[in-house]
């Protein structure tokens, strides 16, 4: 491209095309005072604050420099007199109304910094009338609106509008009335605000502050000692963050500029920290009492365990652990212990876990909440393609021409994510949403197909037959990296649009024009969730979908590719660790006894060939009793597992339950041991994101009382089995496992600290890694794709007379899958406090409710009693329910039914009934 | 220069929906057809007028919600203009809507002693309505007929080279509901100079 020369004051200098002046000086070392502009991705400039003003040679008026670009030639000043007064200008009458800076707000503000640039600390003219200042707006939980400080320079609306594409912010009337309002001009919280909190780091003034940094009067509580770079313990979209702690305390999160959020982070991420200060955080290692029976049914007060445990001393509670489990081990016939890890815990952590199970429990009995979330997707995309991860990261979406969003709901459980995908849209992205309930992102899509639950096969494989009736595929790419193609010809030909309409409630033309765009794209993408695969038919579901995008030639492109979102932070780095029962690190099946031989050598022990068992199995062959010792870290099955009370009753029959966690959660309430570990960011290590980016997570602060890193206590339980481990840290352990592991070979310990984030496949250790993969055929026996037919098969249970609704389940978006973290952090916590059974207008009419009625939600399985909530999302005859409530665990509801091949239970689909049992206050 | 009615109306005066009638879905289709498909912002203005005509002269938050949806823009966009423009009413207005210019040369000109007269004739204040609901006053920027000042928007028509006495009839022929003059009340074509007595202010 070509470069334009031209002079910043006499000195020439060289910009980019597109370039601002503003960035170029910068580029040379000048900074020019800005406000209204941020430098950075995402955000345009406005150039309305008139704070960058420069003059140029041959010009009348002075030009803002954020906004113009450069031409040749062009002769620009940024010191002479005239400019400087003009920038000194407009700080002086900015500052006349800011509040006096020893009680503002934000002292520390950029505002304030800029002032300070230019030499400008008082003003001479007068403050507007008291009556004429804003007062402040703390309606919201979180953030804390204060006008007094506003400049008008519309970052907020930018943010809000541009970049996070929620369009809650404005700015409303006009001239020396205009201010920024929320929606009708209504006070923040009650607004439909989603707190992400975008504003409120963009805002240059402190007008919009977190709350929790300032006093009653609004005033700064004070500034942070330290900052440590790290990520975002929630869901998978990996976002980067710097925690700001002060006396040892994390008081703020603000977004980092890592590749896969841009410096933006969602409510949870921004808000949801002060649970690792909650004050019933384990401390101290726990032992069941001696007289104390377990049962099932019981809560214990996790602030006061002493009921049922007693303290004791790490040596204490780890002898006893290691003892209880190497006598089940050594005693009992069969492979009597099991293992479930944490999608939540580092990469390290989930290596050693297994490592321990493998070595140590000499079984596979180990698996972790991958099986409640992707498994089935895993198990489809690796016989179709031999590899469980994405294709393409979801950044890859700006380059896609259409976007199918199928059993996902990116703005609550991704919003971050959420936000490319409206960035995209934004600039001419179609996307086709297909969800039986109606979400946030419908109102921005080409077509929201609202098919009727469990229906997913029916749907996609009518959209199949009409891609490849009206030949609409692309031959050239199924010549070359597919096969299977006729068999899947022959399947759904039966599935005709005309036949499948009535059963998924999708018109025929609507499924036609679907198809049509989708295979018309020169590009398109597919996302998915938990509604493709939480159902029998998930790993069908799944099929389906991959065979749309390699019948269409939609994989290994920019802009195409498949793309499961992962749940948890680390769900994907846990798997390719292999913290699945039946696969060694990298997904080396166990099968195969060469991956057997390797991992002998590597790990110098001898290994069981045979896999193991997975979640819900493992459950299962608890409540037999042929799996007497378990070991839980960081997982809740109590809570996650589907018909919960069954799994409870499961747990109770242990000998030896061992769990560690940084709470005591439902499924500790069952535990003979209870280990105290360390919260995210607490500690340091490797996290792998949906798009496959390892990343660096680094300690903020210190674990609580005696509570010790994960690793440690793995080490010091796998010591117990008589395993001579002896890692000094978690880089150690990670150099272990990326020597073991072909895809992160090239993404060394230094690397990830020097660069944060490397997504791999990592070619060599100076390249960066490839985000968008399979362009030239798959890591399968022939390198190519299989297509596999699925056929329709109805859910597992479906409504009839007695229990006429649709149960499904899901999270919210303040609330993290159990709830044991988010529940106790104070302004999650605030937001959502309680528990709802979603309903449709009409169903509630039809059953003579009100909202906030208190009803009785019941299945075959169990009841729970709840309040009822309105929702215009959701379809008639269905009902949803999030499962973070330990008050009301809808997973007492929900059926176990597994798929067949991924042994994934059905959680998002049961047949329930609704009676009304109080009305609401 | 805020008045009351760029405020939203109490909960209770906001209608509990709003659609377009047929004729004026008609009318804003046409509308959206003079505008390139990818500006669907620049149809907001003229739909917001329409439908502040079919509420009676004012813009019930349901009509900005409809007219977001009704274009597919956000909510936001709709609401920023709505409360950017002093056209546009975001509570009722009397079913005289009154707005009296009072900038520069209608100021010069006796513009005051408009809105005095009406303040004590009508006992309504700037930015009111009369209890009964009859009329209602503002205010205005320049109407751009400083020719003829000063000029006062009833209406939808402008009634210029006002003063006291003929202003005082204006609002009795209102109030009687008798046919208005309008335009220049002392009979000047357009804005050619005037010929007769000079005017009394």
């Amino acid at each position: 491209m070509k470069k334009i020369n031209f002079f910043i004051d006499g000195k020439i200098v060289v910009a980019e095309q597109g370039e601002s002046i503003w960035k170029v000086a910068k580029r040379y070392g000048n900074t020019l005072p800005h406000l209204c502009y941020a430098d950075k991705s995402g955000y345009r400039a406005d150039g309305n604050c008139r704070a960058c003003m420069v003059s140029i040679e041959g010009e009348r008026v002075l030009a803002a420099s954020c906004l113009r670009e450069p031409s040749e030639g062009m002769k620009v000043f940024t010191k002479d007199a005239r400019s400087k007064k003009s920038r000194q200008m407009v700080l002086e009458l900015l500052v006349t109304d800011q509040p006096q800076i020893d009680l503002s707000h934000d002292p520390e503000s950029h505002f304030w910094k800029m002032a300070e640039k230019v030499d400008v600390s008082k003003s001479r003219f007068d403050k507007r009338e008291a009556t004429m200042v804003p007062n402040s707006d703390n309606s919201n939980k979180a953030m804390s609106v204060n006008l007094d400080a506003c400049i008008h320079c519309n970052l907020c609306v930018r943010a809000c509008r541009e970049v996070q594409v929620n369009d809650v912010i404005g700015m409303g009337e006009r001239g020396h009335s205009s201010k920024i309002i929320f929606d009708f001009d209504d006070p923040m919280g009650d607004s439909t605000c989603v707190s992400c909190g975008e504003c409120v780091q963009a805002c240059p003034t402190g007008a919009l502050m977190e709350s929790s940094l300032l006093d009653k009067s609004g005033k700064n509580k004070g500034k942070h000692d330290r900052e440590v770079d790290s990520l975002c313990p929630y869901c998978g979209v990996g976002c980067q963050l710097t925690f700001k702690i002060k006396d040892d305390k994390i008081i703020s999160a603000d977004g980092r500029d890592g590749p896969a959020n841009n410096s933006r982070l969602c409510v949870k991420g921004r808000f949801g920290f002060d649970y690792i200060n909650n004050p019933e955080r384990l401390t101290k290692p726990l032992i069941r009492k001696k007289n104390v029976k377990k049962d099932p049914n019981e809560r214990v007060d996790p602030s006061n365990p002493f009921s049922h445990f007693r303290e004791a001393s790490w040596e204490e509670a780890l002898d006893l652990a290691g003892k209880s489990l190497l006598k089940i081990r050594d005693n009992v016939p069969g492979n009597s212990l099991a293992g479930f890890g944490c999608a939540k815990g580092s990469n390290e952590e989930a290596y050693l876990f297994q490592k321990l199970v493998r070595t140590g429990f000499n079984n596979n009995n180990v698996d972790h909440c991958t099986r409640m979330c992707h498994a089935s997707s895993v198990a489809a995309l690796m016989e179709a393609i031999g590899t469980g991860a994405v294709t393409a990261p979801v950044s890859e979406v700006k380059n896609a021409e259409v976007a199918i969003i199928i059993g996902a709901r990116p703005s609550q459980n991704h919003p971050v994510a959420a936000t490319f995908i409206k960035n995209a849209v934004k600039k001419g992205l179609k996307l086709i949403i297909m969800d039986p309930r109606k979400q946030e992102l419908s109102t921005l899509a080409e077509k929201h197909l609202q098919f009727k639950p469990g229906t997913d096969v029916a749907l996609l494989n009518a959209m199949l037959n009409v891609i490849i009736e009206e030949g609409l595929v692309d031959r050239q790419y199924i010549e070359k990296h597919t096969e299977g193609y006729q068999q899947l010809i022959s399947h759904v030909k039966d599935f005709t649009p005309e036949e499948m309409s009535p059963i998924c409630g999708i018109s025929v033309d609507e499924i036609r024009e679907t198809a049509r765009i989708f295979a018309n794209a020169k590009s398109a993408m597919i996302f998915w969730g938990m509604g493709i695969s939480q159902h029998i038919h998930g790993t069908d579901n799944s099929r389906c979908l991959i065979s749309l995008a390699l019948t269409t030639g939609n994989v290994g492109r920019p802009g195409t590719g498949l793309h499961p979102l992962r749940g948890q932070n680390n769900v994907q780095g846990a798997s390719d660790v292999g913290l699945i029962p039946m696969v060694l690190p990298d997904y080396l099946p166990i099968t195969d006894k060469k991956n057997v031989e390797f991992f002998e050598n590597y790990w110098g022990t001898k290994l069981n060939p045979n896999p193991g068992l997975t979640v819900v199995e493992i459950m299962e062959a608890i409540y037999k009793q042929e799996i007497r010792g378990l070991y839980v870290m960081g997982e809740n099955p109590a809570m996650s597992d589907p018909n919960a009370n069954h799994a409870r009753e499961a747990l109770s029959k242990l000998d030896t339950l061992v769990v560690q966690d940084i709470f005591l959660t439902e499924t500790a309430y069952l535990a003979d041991i209870v280990l105290p570990a360390s919260a995210f960011p607490e500690k340091t290590g490797t996290f792998t994101n949906t798009d496959r980016r390892v990343q660096l997570a680094r300690k903020a602060v210190n674990p609580p009382g005696d509570a010790k890193q994960d690793w440690w206590i793995i080490q010091e339980l796998a010591k117990r089995f008589d395993l001579n481990w002896n890692y000094n840290g978690p880089d150690e352990i990670y150099d272990e496992l990326r020597n073991c592991m072909e895809s992160i070979k090239n993404i060394s310990w230094e690397r990830l600290v020097k660069e944060g984030a490397v997504t791999y496949p990592c070619d060599d250790e100076n390249k960066p890694g490839n985000e968008v993969i399979f362009g030239e055929g798959f890591p399968t026996n022939n390198k190519k794709g299989r297509l596999v037919p699925a056929n329709v098969i109805s859910p597992d249970e479906v409504p009839d007379k007695e229990f006429p609704f649709v149960l499904t389940t899901g999270r919210l978006l303040e609330h993290w899958h159990t709830g044991s973290m988010t529940m106790r952090a104070s302004i999650l916590n605030s937001i959502e406090p309680e528990p709802y059974v979603h309903i449709s207008k009409k169903d509630m009419k039809r059953n003579n409710l009100q909202q906030n009625d208190i009803v009785q939600l019941s299945t075959r399985r169990g009841k729970v009693d709840v309040k009822v909530r309105f929702d215009r999302m959701i379809p008639e005859g269905m009902v949803f329910m999030p499962f973070c409530f330990e008050n009301a665990p809808v997973n007492v509801l929900t059926n176990q039914a597994l798929d067949p091949d991924g042994k994934i239970p059905e959680l998002k689909y049961c047949a329930a009934k609704i009676d009304k049992i109080q009305a609401g206050a | 220069m805020g008045n009351k009615f760029q405020n939203f109306a109490e909960e209770d005066l906001q209608p509990k929906s709003f659609e377009f009638n047929n004729e004026n879905v008609k009318k804003a289709n046409e509308f959206i057809k003079i505008y390139p498909q990818n500006y669907k912002e620049s149809s907001i203005m003229p739909l917001l007028t329409l439908a502040q005509t079919q509420c009676g002269g004012w813009l019930p938050k349901k009509a900005i919600e409809y007219i977001a949806n009704f274009l597919g823009v956000s909510e936001m966009k709709v609401l920023e203009l709505a409360t950017f423009y002093s056209m546009y009413n975001l509570s009722p207005i009397g079913k005289t809507h009154i707005e009296v210019c009072t900038t520069t040369p209608c100021m010069l000109r006796g513009s005051d002693n408009i809105v005095k007269l009406c303040k004590n004739k009508l006992n309504l204040n700037v930015g009111e309505s009369t209890e009964d609901g009859l009329f209602s006053l503002i205010e205005v920027e320049c109407l751009g007929a400083c020719v003829n000042a000063p000029v006062a928007k009833i209406g939808d028509h402008y009634y210029e080279d006002l003063n006291e006495e003929n202003f005082d009839k204006i609002i009795e022929n209102i109030k009687n509901n008798k046919k208005l003059y309008k335009g220049s009340q002392i009979l000047r074509k357009g804005s050619e100079p005037y010929k007769g007595k000079p005017i009394k202010i």
